[in-house]
């Protein structure tokens, strides 16, 4: 069940500031926004920016120092590289998504086959995930987010780890997902071009503060090689410091 | 689009791999093999070794008839290992999860685990024998030391573990919303197996190492003699060595070479075999 609404933030962060070790210079520096319903806002920046801190802080993996960061809604997490477990099935790792859940067994497999069918992995239920290639491990990880209904789905540079090809089928899928199950979306990206794909927001992180916000307002799904989207990767581009 | 799968064909068969605990690789081998190497040669070895001591060449049948006795002198020895590695395996675990718990616990822990460690078991014995003997629990002083001489190496294999894990797998129970019960035997656990076990293998050999002169209690008890020491292998082999019996010293030694052997075959083996499946690539 829903507890939020299209006029309540479903995610804010107010003031946060954050350092992983007292006496080190903060990760994330008085950081303050807010997800609207519904939204797909991907957070970009160079390594050491804060970026994974964020998603870190959401889960509740860490906790801000100062400041402070709402979340009311049920929240799942999509890994870089899937973070599977190796000693488990697919599908019983698909059904670590249903933990918390008072359900039958038979009616976690049903769902947990379902999710993986949806995703065309259903032939891969018994598999292990060593035998696995990167983009069905990234379905596998989907798919365990998914089977609980999440209202936020954080998904943390799920992209990074595959080739360009299973990139851009991945990166279709959670669009297609985005809109059909009306998931509010933050994901974490090194790549401009994926966030200039498939948000509606993002964020630009620089020395642990948000340095630019950039709406695009573009509709999807776009094409990398349309003009105006060019435009918006060029212009984002132009935002981020080098890391080097 | 459907993903069809056809690399479970290309699985190898572990039956035909050897496994050795030192970086669990595998080696291609067969059970001819693994039988000659791990039971046919060390037996050798033994008569061998026997033979330039003693210049006995064949085993003497006064052995077939104290075969009894070395036989059950070694179920004790295994039984006090057995409990000691119990003891071992929920305290090293324990002690290894804690100390992974948490930065300032890891600085406060290790050097701790560290200075207890490099201890020299053996010379604390005797304190450790007087303990015991006022509660009148001498078995309870052996299985004591030789749990001293265990721990450490599964605590420590545990610390491994636990590092070696990674951080999204250890974070996947808290962005599902796990116990701390389920993060505990869904995940961390299991992510551990395979340095349990490595960290188990070494405690046994060192518990081996131990056992043997843990039930000759007569040289650390003070006014103590032979009715001290414990039934076990331990003690066969120590006496059979201070009073030159070389017959016995030879099959109880043989008799050892292949009990060992044989753990390594029936349980090391499959279990290093099934260790991975817990491996993170």
């Amino acid at each position: 069940m829903s507890t939020t609404n299209n006029h309540e933030p479903i995610l804010s962060f107010k003031d946060v500031t954050f350092a992983y070790e007292p006496h080190v210079p903060a990760t994330l520096k008085d950081v303050s926004f807010e997800l609207p319903k519904d939204s797909f806002t991907v957070i970009v920046g160079p390594s050491g920016s804060g970026k994974s801190t964020i998603l870190r802080l959401v889960t509740g993996l860490d906790k801000a120092q100062k400041g402070s960061v709402q979340n009311t809604a049920r929240t799942r997490m999509i890994f870089q590289g899937g973070a599977l477990l190796p000693w488990e099935t697919t599908l019983n790792n698909v059904k670590v998504g249903f933990t918390g859940r008072k359900m039958s067994e038979a009616q976690k497999t049903h769902d947990a086959m379902a999710a993986l069918t949806e995703l065309g992995i259903d032939t891969l239920g018994d598999s292990y995930p060593r035998h696995l290639s990167g983009g069905q491990r990234q379905r596998v990880g989907i798919a365990r987010a998914l089977v609980s209904s999440p209202e936020l789905l954080l998904l943390d540079e799920p992209f990074s780890a595959l080739d360009i090809e299973t990139s851009k089928r991945l990166s279709d899928e959670v669009l297609r997902i985005h809109s059909e199950q009306h998931i509010t979306m933050l994901m974490v990206s090194h790549s401009v071009e994926d966030a200039v794909m498939l948000a509606d927001r993002i964020l630009v992180f620089k020395d642990g503060h948000i340095a630019e916000e950039i709406p695009v307002s573009l509709p999807r799904p776009r094409t990398i090689t349309d003009p105006e989207v060019q435009a918006i990767i060029k212009h984002v581009q132009g935002t981020i410091p080098s890391s080097g | 689009m459907k993903v069809t799968h056809t690399e479970l064909q290309a699985k190898p068969r572990m039956t035909t791999h050897y496994w050795s605990h030192r970086g669990r690789r595998a080696h291609r081998t067969n059970l001819l093999h693994r039988i000659g190497s791990g039971l046919v040669l060390p037996i050798a070895l033994v008569l061998v070794t026997g033979f330039l001591a003693t210049g006995v060449a064949l085993v003497p049948s006064r052995i077939s008839a104290e075969a009894g006795t070395l036989l059950a002198a070694l179920g004790a020895s295994f039984l006090r290992l057995f409990i000691a590695y119990v003891f071992s395996l929920v305290i090293g675990v324990a002690l290894g999860l804690l100390a992974e718990r948490g930065r300032r616990l890891e600085s406060a822990l290790l050097p701790i685990f560290d200075v207890l460690e490099s201890m020299p078991v053996l010379a604390f014995f005797p304190v450790v024998i007087i303990l015991f003997l006022k509660a009148n629990l001498l078995e309870g002083a052996a299985v004591f030391i030789i749990f001293f001489s265990m721990v450490w190496n599964i605590a420590f294999s545990v610390v491994g573990g636990v590092r070696q894990t990674p951080e999204d797998v250890k974070a996947v129970g808290v962005v599902f919303g796990m116990t701390w019960k389920e993060r505990l035997f869904k995940i961390l656990l299991p992510s551990v197996f395979p340095a349990i076990l490595t960290g188990s293998i070494l405690a046994v050999a060192d518990g081996w190492n131990i056992v043997i002169v843990a039930e000759a209690l007569r040289a650390y008890a003070p006014q103590s003699d032979k009715a001290h020491d414990l039934f076990g292998i331990g003690s066969i082999l120590v006496h059979a060595s201070s009073t030159g019996d070389s017959t016995t010293l030879l099959a109880a030694m043989g008799i050892l070479v292949v009990a060992i052997a044989l753990v390594n075959i029936a349980l090391w083996q499959p279990l290093l075999a099934y260790a991975e499946r817990f491996k993170f690539e």
